[in-house]
Order: C-alpha cells, then sequence, then structure tokens
C-alpha cells in the first residue's frame, strides 16, 4: 500500500471521523460479550455441573443462563446498530464520492474527453465505485471487529492458560496460509471461467444481432454446433470451482478438529504441565473455533483490500487532474452582442507543434455567414470547436465584438453560440425537455420553436407530442428528424451565432427541404458559419472560406472566386459539374 | 420448456443420485465431531482411565474430517457438474429453438430482451435446479438426522425446546427476507437507472457543453445518486435485521440448552458430555435455516423465468433441416411476383399494394425509392423471412411457400444493408463459419468485393479477429466484406440491399461491374437510393409508399419525368461529400 493510497482513503474518510469511532466502541463492547458467553458455560460446567448442584453462594445456573440471554439480546441489539451505522456510512462515502465524479465529468474539457474514452468514465463512475462500495462498508469496520476479536480471544486463552494459548496458537498461522492459497487458487478458477462466460455472452448477444444473417444463409447448424462447444467450454471451466470449494471448507473443519484433538492431546498427556479441568477445555475449544471466522475473513477481504485500492487509484487519478476543469465563474458577462467574429493570426496544435491552424485570420461582419470548404483534415472541424472555447489556442487571439474570448466568461459565451453537429445528441427524456436543455419553457413557446424548425408536423404524429420520450440516443428518430429536433433548439435558445456542421448521411429530400428553409431562417438574422457539404449551401453564404492543410487559401463570395480559373475553389467546382455532365 | 428441463434432468439422473447419496453421508459425518467431543468431555473426568480411549477418540475425529473432504469433493463435483451441464443443455436448446423462430416474432422482441433470456432466465431455472438439488436435500437431511440424533443422543424434551426458537427462526428469515428481496429489487432498479443516465452524459458531453446545462445535468445526477443510496440504506436496514433475527433464534437455544440442559445434568437425565454434544448439534442447523427464504424466493423467480421462457417455446418454428444432410436441389432463378400486398403484423398500412415482377435468369432489377418505400420488405418475402399467401411469389414458375426454406435460402444469396459482422476472424465472417470454402476462394471473392487490398494491409490478412460489432473496419470496408460472401456462395439469386451506401463513387462502379460479370448466368437485384448503383439494370422499378410507381430502364424513366428522373436530378445537384469534405 503506497502512502498516497492511505492518505486518499484518509480523505475519505475523513468526514465520517466520529461515525467510526462510535462504531469501533461498539465494535469493541460486542465483541467483550461473545468472549464472555463460553466463558459462562465453562462456569457452569466447572463450577456448578461437575458438583451436580444449580446453586452455588448467591450464584445459580438461572442467573447465569439470564446473562447470557442478556447477552444475546443486548449485543445483537448493538451488532444491528453497529452493522447499519456502518453500512449507512460507506453508502455516504461512495454517494460524495460519486458526485465528485460526476462533476469532475461533467466541467473537464474537451481535451480531456478527447483522451479519455466515454466508456472509461462510465466504469469509473459505475462498477470502479462499486469496487470500493464494499471496501467502505464492510471491510474497514469488519476490519477492526475481527482485530479485536483475535486479540480479545488470544488474551482470553493466554490468562486461562497461557501454556496451552501458545500451542494453539501454532495452528493460526498455518489456517492462514492455507486459506491465503486456496483462496488465490479458486480466484484464478473464477478469473478464467468468468473469461469463458463473457465469450458465451458475446456470441449470444452476436448471434441474436444476427440472426436474419444466420437466416438467410443457412447457418443454423454451424451456429448451434458453436454454442454448444462455447457452453461445454463454460461448463469445463467451472468444474475446478469444485474441488476449491469442496476443499476450503473441509479444510477448515480439519483444522478446528486439530486444534481440538492438541488441546486434548495436551491435556491428557500433561504435556509442559498443562493440567485443565473439563470446562477450560470446552472453553478452549470453543474460543478456538471462534477464532478460525474472524481470521477467514480477514484473507478473504485481502483480495477485496486490493481491489479497492486500485480503483480508489484510478478514480482520484482523474480527480486529482484540476487542469482539465473549466472555469465558469470567471470572465466577462455578455449582454447583447453584436455577433462579429475576428480570427487574428490564430495557430492552434491538439499538442505539441503538430499544427492543426496556421497563422489563419478572418472577419465575419455581424449577421453574415460563412461557409468553411476543405477536405477531411483541413482544419474546419477545429475552427468551430475554438470559437466556442471547446480549446485553447496557442496564438493569435479570437474576438468576438472585439473582446478576446479568453477574457469573456465561458458560460456566457456558450450561449450565445448555437452549434448543431453532424449527428445531433438526443437525450432520452421528452421531446419538450430536449429542446428546452437548462431553460424552463412553455408549451406554447416549444410549438412556435418546432414551428420555426419545420418540425410541428413529425413531433405533431408522434403518440405523445411534445411529450413523448426519445429512446435511448435518440435511435427512435432519423437522422433528418434529428437535426429538425436540433433547430428547434437553436430556436428556442436564441443564440446571436449560429454554427451547423452539415450532414453527409442520407437524408430524404423532404426532410432536406425542411432543413433548408430553417437554415434560411436563421442565417438571414444571425451570423453563420456552415461546414457546407452542399452546394446549394456554399453558393449562397457571403464568404466562403477554403482551408488546405490548416491554412486559408482562398477566401471570397462565390462569384469572387470562381472568377480565378487558377484558384482550388474553381477548380473544385469546375471539376465537380464537368463530372456530372459526363 | 418443460421437456427440455426434464430431458436435461434425465440425462445426468445418476449423477443425481450419486450426489444425494454423498450429501446424505456427509450430513451424517458432521453430526459424528459433536458426539466424539462430547464423548471425550465426558471421559475427561476419569481422566486417568480413560486416557487411551481418548486418544483413540481424538484419532477418529481427525480421520472423520479427512473422509468428509473427500467425500465433500465428490459431492461438489458432482453439484457443480449437473448444475453445468444443465445451464449448457438448456441454453443450447433454447438457442436452436431462437434460430427457428420466425423473424416476425424475433423482431417483436428487443434484442436485450432475447438476450435476457439466455442470460437472466436460464440462470434463474440453473439456480432453482441447484438449489433443490444441494440446499434443498441438505435442509432436509439437516433436519431428519440431526434431530434424530438429538432425540436419539441426548434427550426428546431438550430436543423439542430447542426446535421452538428454530422454527421461530425459520419464520422470521422467510418474512423479513420477502422485504430484503423487494428493497433489493428497487435498489437495483435505480442504480440501472443511475446508470443508464451516466452513459448518456458521457456521451453527451459536447451537447451540454455547448448549451452550458452542466449544472442541471449535476443536480438531476445528485437526485438520481442521492436515491440509490437511500434504497441501498434499506436494503441493509432489512437485511441486518435478518441477521439480529437468526442470531438472537440461536442465541436463545444455546440459553435454553443451557438452563434446561443444565438441569437435565443435575437430574442425571443426560451427562455433561451429552450436553456438549448438543450444542454442537444446534449449530448445524444455521446454514440450512439460513437457505429456506433463498430457496422459497428463487422458487417464485424461476417460476416467472419459467413462465417468460415457456412463451419462446410456444412460438411457431420455422421448419428447416438444419442438420448436415442438406437438401442440393437447384434453383433456376426465374422470378415471378403477381398481385402482392403485405402487410407487417398488426400494422394498418399496407407495406406493399399490388406488385408485379417478372424477372428471368440472368438479368438485373434494380429497385429505387426512399427509406420507407417496402423495398427491404420486398426481399424479405422473397426470403420466406416473412409469410405470404400462397399463388403471390414464383421460383422458377414453382411457388415459393412450396419450395422448402432451406433449398430456397441456400440458391439466394441476400446481402442486407446492415453490414454486420461477427467479432471473429474475416474468414469467417466470409464463409460465415462455413468450413467447405478453401482460403483461396475466399481470396478471390475478396478480390471480387474489391476489398482484397484493405484485407491485405491489416496485420494477420484474412484471419484478422474483427473487434465486436466490426469496430475495426470502416463503413465502407464493411459493407465490402459482407459483399464478398456473394462471391462466394454459389446461388443463382443475388439480393444487394443498400450495401453501397458507404462506397465511393469509383469502387462502387467497379463493384457492380465485377456484379454484371457475374449476373449472366445469375439473376440479380440490386437495390438502392441512388441513381448511379441502378442505371445499368435490365430493368428498374421505383417504389413509393410500398406501391410500383414507375418502371423501365434507365433511358426510359429518364424521359419519362417521373420520380426517378427527379431523384437523378436532386442527386446531381448534391455535392459528392467524398469531394467537398
Amino acid at each position: 500500500m503506497k502512502s498516497q493510497t492511505v492518505q486518499r482513503i484518509y480523505k475519505m474518510l475523513k468526514p465520517q471521523k466520529k461515525a467510526i469511532i462510535i462504531i469501533s466502541i461498539l465494535a469493541i463492547i460486542i465483541n467483550v460479550g461473545e468472549v464472555i458467553k463460553p466463558y459462562l458455560i465453562k462456569v457452569v460446567i466447572d463450577n456448578f455441573l461437575s458438583e451436580g448442584i444449580w446453586q452455588k453462594g448467591v450464584m445459580t445456573i438461572g442467573i447465569i443462563g439470564s446473562i447470557y440471554i442478556a447477552i444475546v439480546l443486548v449485543g445483537n441489539i448493538l451488532d444491528f446498530i453497529v452493522s447499519t451505522a456502518t453500512s449507512m456510512m460507506g453508502e455516504n462515502v461512495i454517494y460524495s464520492i460519486r458526485n465528485k465524479l460526476y462533476k469532475y465529468v461533467q466541467y473537464a474539457n474537451i481535451p480531456f474527453h478527447d483522451r479519455t474514452p466515454s466508456g472509461t468514465l462510465f466504469v469509473r463512475i459505475t462498477s470502479d465505485v462499486e469496487d470500493i462500495t464494499t471496501f467502505f462498508k464492510d471491510v474497514i469496520t469488519t476490519f477492526i471487529k475481527d482485530i479485536v476479536m483475535i486479540i480479545a480471544l488470544a488474551v482470553m486463552m493466554v490468562s486461562l492458560d497461557y501454556k496451552l494459548a501458545l500451542v494453539c496458537f501454532l495452528i493460526i498461522p498455518i489456517v492462514a496460509i492455507t486459506s491465503t492459497i486456496i483462496t488465490k487458487i479458486s480466484n484464478n478458477v473464477r478469473e478464467y471461467s468468468k473469461k469463458v462466460k463473457t465469450k458465451v455472452n458475446i456470441f449470444l448477444a452476436e448471434s441474436i444481432y444476427g440472426v436474419k444473417l444466420i437466416k438467410i444463409f443457412n447457418r443454423q447448424y454451424e451456429k448451434e454446433k458453436e454454442c454448444e462447444k462455447l457452453c461445454t467450454r463454460y461448463l469445463k471451466s467451472r468444474i475446478p470451482t469444485a474441488f476449491t470449494e469442496g476443499l476450503l471448507v473441509a479444510m477448515m473443519l480439519i483444522f478446528e478438529n486439530l486444534g481440538v484433538s492438541i488441546i486434548i492431546w495436551a491435556s491428557v498427556n500433561h504435556l509442559f504441565g498443562i493440567n485443565l479441568n473439563v470446562g477450560v477445555i470446552y472453553i478452549f475449544i470453543t474460543y478456538l473455533k471462534q477464532i478460525f471466522e474472524p481470521i477467514n475473513r480477514i484473507v478473504e477481504n485481502f483480495e477485496t483490500i486490493q481491489e479497492a485500492m486500485v480503483s480508489i487509484n484510478k478514480i482520484y487519478d482523474i480527480l486529482d487532474h484540476k487542469e482539465y476543469l473549466e472555469n465558469f465563474e470567471e470572465g466577462i458577462e455578455l449582454e447583447e452582442i453584436q455577433g462579429k467574429i475576428e480570427f487574428k493570426n490564430v495557430w492552434f496544435a491538439y499538442e505539441g507543434e503538430n499544427w492543426i491552424l496556421k497563422d489563419v485570420s478572418f472577419t465575419i461582419e455581424p449577421g453574415k455567414s460563412i461557409a468553411l470548404v476543405g477536405r477531411t483534415g483541413s482544419g474546419k472541424t477545429t475552427i468551430i470547436n475554438l470559437i466556442n472555447r471547446f480549446y485553447e489556442i496557442q496564438k493569435g487571439e479570437i474576438l468576438l465584438d472585439g473582446i478576446n474570448i479568453k477574457q469573456i466568461n465561458l458560460r456566457s459565451l456558450r450561449k450565445k453560440i448555437g452549434v448543431i453537429l453532424q449527428d445531433p445528441f438526443i437525450f432520452a427524456k421528452t421531446i419538450k425537455e430536449n429542446i428546452e436543455l437548462n431553460e424552463n419553457l412553455t408549451d406554447e413557446t416549444i410549438m412556435e420553436t418546432l414551428r420555426l424548425s419545420s418540425a410541428e408536423e413529425f413531433v405533431n404524429s408522434l403518440p405523445n407530442g411534445i411529450e413523448e420520450i426519445a429512446h435511448e440516443r435518440g435511435t427512435s428518430f432519423s437522422a433528418g428528424q434529428k437535426q429538425l429536433l436540433a433547430f428547434a433548439r437553436i430556436f428556442a435558445h436564441n443564440p446571436s451565432i449560429f454554427i451547423l456542421d452539415e450532414a453527409t448521411a442520407n437524408i430524404d429530400t423532404k426532410t432536406e427541404e425542411l432543413i433548408q428553409k430553417s437554415i434560411d431562417k436563421i442565417s438571414k438574422e444571425k451570423t453563420s458559419i456552415f461546414i457546407a457539404h452542399r452546394l446549394s449551401t456554399i453558393v449562397n453564404v457571403d464568404k466562403i472560406i477554403v482551408l488546405n492543410n490548416g491554412e486559408i487559401i482562398e477566401q471570397g463570395s462565390h462569384n469572387e472566386l470562381v472568377q480565378n480559373p487558377n484558384g482550388y475553389y474553381s477548380k473544385l467546382y469546375n471539376a465537380y459539374y464537368s463530372n456530372l455532365t459526363q | 420448456m418443460k421437456k427440455a428441463i426434464i430431458d436435461s434432468l434425465k440425462k445426468y439422473k445418476w449423477k443425481i443420485l450419486l450426489q444425494i447419496i454423498f450429501i446424505g453421508i456427509n450430513i451424517y459425518l458432521l453430526t459424528y465431531p459433536a458426539k466424539i467431543v462430547g464423548n471425550i468431555v465426558d471421559m475427561l473426568y476419569n481422566l486417568n482411565e480413560n486416557k487411551q480411549e481418548i486418544l483413540n477418540n481424538t484419532y477418529y475425529l481427525i480421520g472423520i474430517c479427512i473422509v468428509l473432504l473427500i467425500i465433500r469433493i465428490i459431492w461438489k463435483y458432482f453439484e457443480i457438474y449437473i448444475n453445468r451441464a444443465v445451464e449448457r443443455d438448456l441454453k443450447t436448446n433454447l438457442f436452436e429453438r431462437f434460430l427457428k423462430l420466425k423473424l416476425k416474432d424475433i423482431q417483436n422482441i428487443k434484442n436485450g430482451e432475447i438476450m435476457s433470456y439466455f442470460v437472466k432466465d436460464i440462470m434463474e431455472i440453473r439456480n432453482i435446479v441447484y438449489r433443490i438439488l444441494s440446499h434443498g436435500v441438505r435442509i432436509v437431511f439437516t433436519f431428519v438426522i440431526a434431530v434424530y440424533q438429538m432425540i436419539q443422543g441426548v434427550n426428546l424434551s431438550l430436543t423439542i425446546a430447542v426446535m421452538g426458537p428454530i422454527l421461530i427462526g425459520c419464520y422470521l428469515v422467510i418474512k423479513i427476507k420477502k422485504y430484503v428481496e423487494i428493497s433489493f429489487k428497487k435498489s437495483q432498479e435505480r442504480f440501472t437507472e443511475m446508470s443508464e443516465y451516466i452513459q448518456e452524459s458521457t456521451d453527451s458531453i459536447r451537447t451540454t457543453k455547448a448549451y452550458s446545462c452542466e449544472g442541471e445535468q449535476l443536480k438531476e445526477f445528485i437526485r438520481k445518486n442521492r436515491k440509490v443510496r437511500q434504497s441501498n440504506n434499506t436494503v441493509d436496514v432489512y437485511s441486518n435485521l435478518l441477521t439480529m433475527c437468526l442470531n438472537i433464534c440461536f442465541g436463545i437455544c444455546y440459553s435454553i440448552s443451557l438452563l434446561y440442559g443444565s438441569k437435565l445434568v443435575i437430574d442425571g437425565v443426560i451427562t455433561v458430555g451429552e450436553l456438549v454434544t448438543f450444542n454442537g448439534y444446534i449449530g448445524l442447523f444455521v446454514n440450512p435455516v439460513n437457505w429456506i427464504p433463498g430457496l422459497i424466493s428463487r422458487f417464485k423467480r424461476a417460476q416467472i423465468a419459467y413462465k417468460r421462457l415457456d412463451k419462446i417455446y410456444e412460438l411457431e418454428i420455422e421448419k428447416i433441416n438444419t442438420k448436415s444432410n442438406i437438401n442440393k436441389e437447384k434453383l433456376e432463378g426465374n422470378i415471378t411476383v403477381q398481385n402482392l400486398n403485405f402487410n407487417y403484423p398488426g400494422v394498418i398500412d399496407k407495406a406493399l399494394e399490388n406488385i408485379n415482377i417478372e424477372l428471368n435468369k440472368g438479368e438485373t432489377l434494380g429497385i429505387i425509392g426512399t427509406i420507407g418505400s417496402g423495398k427491404t420488405t420486398l426481399m424479405n418475402l422473397l426470403t420466406r423471412l416473412y409469410s405470404i399467401p400462397n399463388g403471390k411469389i414464383l421460383i422458377d414458375g414453382k411457388d415459393i411457400n412450396e419450395i422448402p426454406i432451406d433449398v430456397l435460402r441456400n440458391n439466394i444469396c441476400y446481402i442486407t444493408q446492415d453490414n454486420f459482422l461477427f467479432s471473429s476472424s474475416l474468414k469467417d465472417n466470409i464463409s460465415l463459419f462455413k468450413d467447405d470454402y478453401k482460403e483461396d476462394e475466399i481470396k478471390e471473392s475478396t478480390k471480387k468485393a474489391v476489398v482484397y487490398e484493405d484485407i491485405q494491409k491489416m496485420p494477420e490478412g484474412i484471419n484478422t479477429v474483427i473487434g465486436e460489432r466490426g469496430g475495426d473496419l470502416s463503413g465502407g470496408q464493411k459493407q465490402r466484406v459482407a459483399i464478398s460472401r456473394a462471391f462466394l456462395k454459389e446461388s443463382s439469386i443475388l439480393i444487394f440491399d443498400d450495401t453501397f451506401s458507404a462506397l465511393d463513387n469509383r469502387t462502387s462502379e467497379k463493384l457492380i461491374e465485377n456484379i454484371q460479370d457475374l449476373s449472366d448466368k445469375k439473376t440479380c437485384i440490386i437495390i438502392s437510393n441512388k441513381v448511379s448503383d441502378v442505371k445499368y439494370s435490365d430493368k428498374i422499378i421505383v417504389l413509393d409508399n410500398g406501391n410500383i410507381v414507375e418502371k423501365g430502364t434507365h433511358e426510359e424513366l429518364i424521359k419519362n419525368n417521373g420520380i426517378y428522373s427527379e431523384f437523378y436530378n436532386q442527386q446531381s445537384t448534391k455535392a459528392e461529400p467524398s469531394f467537398l469534405a
């Protein structure tokens, strides 16, 4: 365990300090009760039963029995309180770490998300946190309890007869070692069979997904054979667990009775001068049995602790990187803006000196529109990601209405910019919530935005209208419909700057017309930037910016650019048309 | 379903019997350590006389433990073997059944749902088989053997006195366990809900940032997280309550044995050793009592799972000869469609209306139409993935309902539009797991599908294993791998359903050329919404809303000035994505 990990655990547990202290104290009380119980029986056997009497002085077996019942009741009720408090404490730790992680993910910048796949983040917040749950809910406190228990039992045994106790202790390391080895083997077996199981499941999932393919190619027989083969492999992978599962329990039984035998041998043969009466032998046997449970548990938990350490470090490796967090607090709050955008000698690289944009300068006047044209990788998408500060530029400056966007409050800046991506994200919420996003709008406003974006007809055709809940990631809608909803978002939020990454996917003609209508409406009044694929869009903008390898090679209106016969754009344009007429 | 379970259990009847016998022996022997320790305790009072006897007893004790070790491992072997073998049999049986179901039924069920039949429901059945054979048998044996030993070896009235709290314990445990189960289910639901939310949030981060709704997302998450915490706490309270009740019941058992047992010892009815033995017997009940509620609740869950699975078994299956003796009958490939109408089950709107097609061997048919116009539906009917009345589709003049399904599908090679690939090698994906093809043949087919060079560039060529759902290949590459199957399979009818959408013009032209070469001897159907893909076909039909609205050759249709020519003009003005993108 590295000291860093210990520090991290300490940090997580610090708010729970009081709870831990109280739990530990109660745990000690419970354990003392557990240790006293066999002692009471010893007293009964040695002091009463051996003489065949019910009462001795003021003491009777009845009183001892009552104490026994009292310990049972109080001990178990206390135990209930302790374990409930412990789990709640664990839940609190988990709850707050999960919130922290989620918050981090939300506030981390795009470069962070670029290098961290969303699947990894999902695993961190769900299963990695789950992995530490057992650690905080059970292990930490049972660990305290178990150690206290072992010590208490050991103390009792030593005080009853230190020689016999020492003989008994010899067996403890053997138990711990055996238990460790078997647990280790058993974990390896399990790990392997888990892998086989995953294979079976992948096979099944794929067969279900590809059932049409299997049918039309008549491959039922081949697939059935494969299924049986995989399942048999899984069956075989489980067989060794019979050995490990059987062995662990049986070995503990052997050790337990070996311990019992040792106690009896020692007493019978008066080894080391041990000479005990029946009650003491009984209590030794009971204590020995009692001591096995915490030892085994500690061994088992060892694995859990290691796993938890790994997960804790994974989680904090994310949380400790504060440099990825975006700052939403500082900066100038924008009021009404004109929408003038200027790029002044902008240089940008995702990493190092690998420049994606090289000395890019251009201006978009308020209310005007531009189209970015160029091959994949020429830097078009990068430009739109810089305007809303998904990435920070290295050299030069980007100005909005003459203010450097680095000085503008991030939230305020992004509210002024409306972006529609190629494949707009639709949340698994109602249509209404999908359009509102972070604002509260009336149903009328929503309907109005749907009308403006020509999505009214399609939304009205849904069974629940604007209250219809979209499927996961909007799979129930076509690409075109998703675009229409994205336009409705733009109308609802009324940004001053509009950015559209035109879809290349096949969209049917009718929807495409509707989308065109929305584009026309928006670009008439807002500063608009298009990553254009369609000629009609390109021809209609005020300015075309042609990019090649991160440099602007031409800019101007369509008419201007086609004038220059040697220009990149006019070559593209002419080649395209001659291709068509062939 | 019932038959599948019974068949599987019958297969292992001797193993099951042996398992039960070994469990019996195991439990019988488990009562011995307590008995021996009791004996020893009694003998300790007369240590000097019984010294040898005591030592012998300790040897017995260890001997019995070693025997128990062996028996336990054998029994566990049977237990795990039967348990997992039943699981395998049921899974394979269900899988066989599933592959024969009609597509219309399969598509009515979500993929995740089908998966849960295989994973969750089969697990429930397996689990109850395990619990009955293992826990159930052990509960019965423990109660019978331990109670017998208590009465026989110690004392009847003490036994009765102690059985009271044990039975109360059983009752309480069953009662409380119900709440544990209910609250656990709820907490799982909430966790799933939260997981889905996290998944969505991590996927939507750009949209969230663009609209600055990080704060709202966080608030919603905290709400869901709090709900998870709360329901987890409820589960913990109930399960701790359960443990407490159980422990108190057994604690009272020991108290009774201490009080009443001591009295019996003083009265000379039993010895101290017998009392010690008795306490040992009480310990034997702890696990079985704990198992009872699990057995009950699992039984209920298994019943639900059984009913769900039975629904699958009640569905009609296709009559397909899947075994190796495949009917090698050949079809020529003349297709006739006569006045075909079709509705998807439960849908009022006609998917296809009054379709008439005449297509002869060696001809190519182009079908063009927008999404939802009925193109794929028509192909689904041709391959009998959905059933139609007699006399509507004929192949070589024979009604397709009279052609055995396997013969029909062996003669049609239908490349679907979802370019789905299995996470196996490319070779397996092209041959589709049939070993009959030589590697050269497969390579040849990839050359014709214009994907050979792409495959050569991959680390292990044709043996490269594809990441799940074809993750390592581009859309275009996946399409071409799928198309390779058409060049490999010896079939008389080829269908390409929108399989060129992700290819650039040059590649798709080359592919269509290769297809044309092949189609002199074969009947070929090309479906697309790009005019360029179908314009060389012998016949072209335009589908709209399930109707054939135009019919003819490319030139005829252009002159016609209908939908087809409109498509043609539109597609000309739309810039070539690969050009400007």
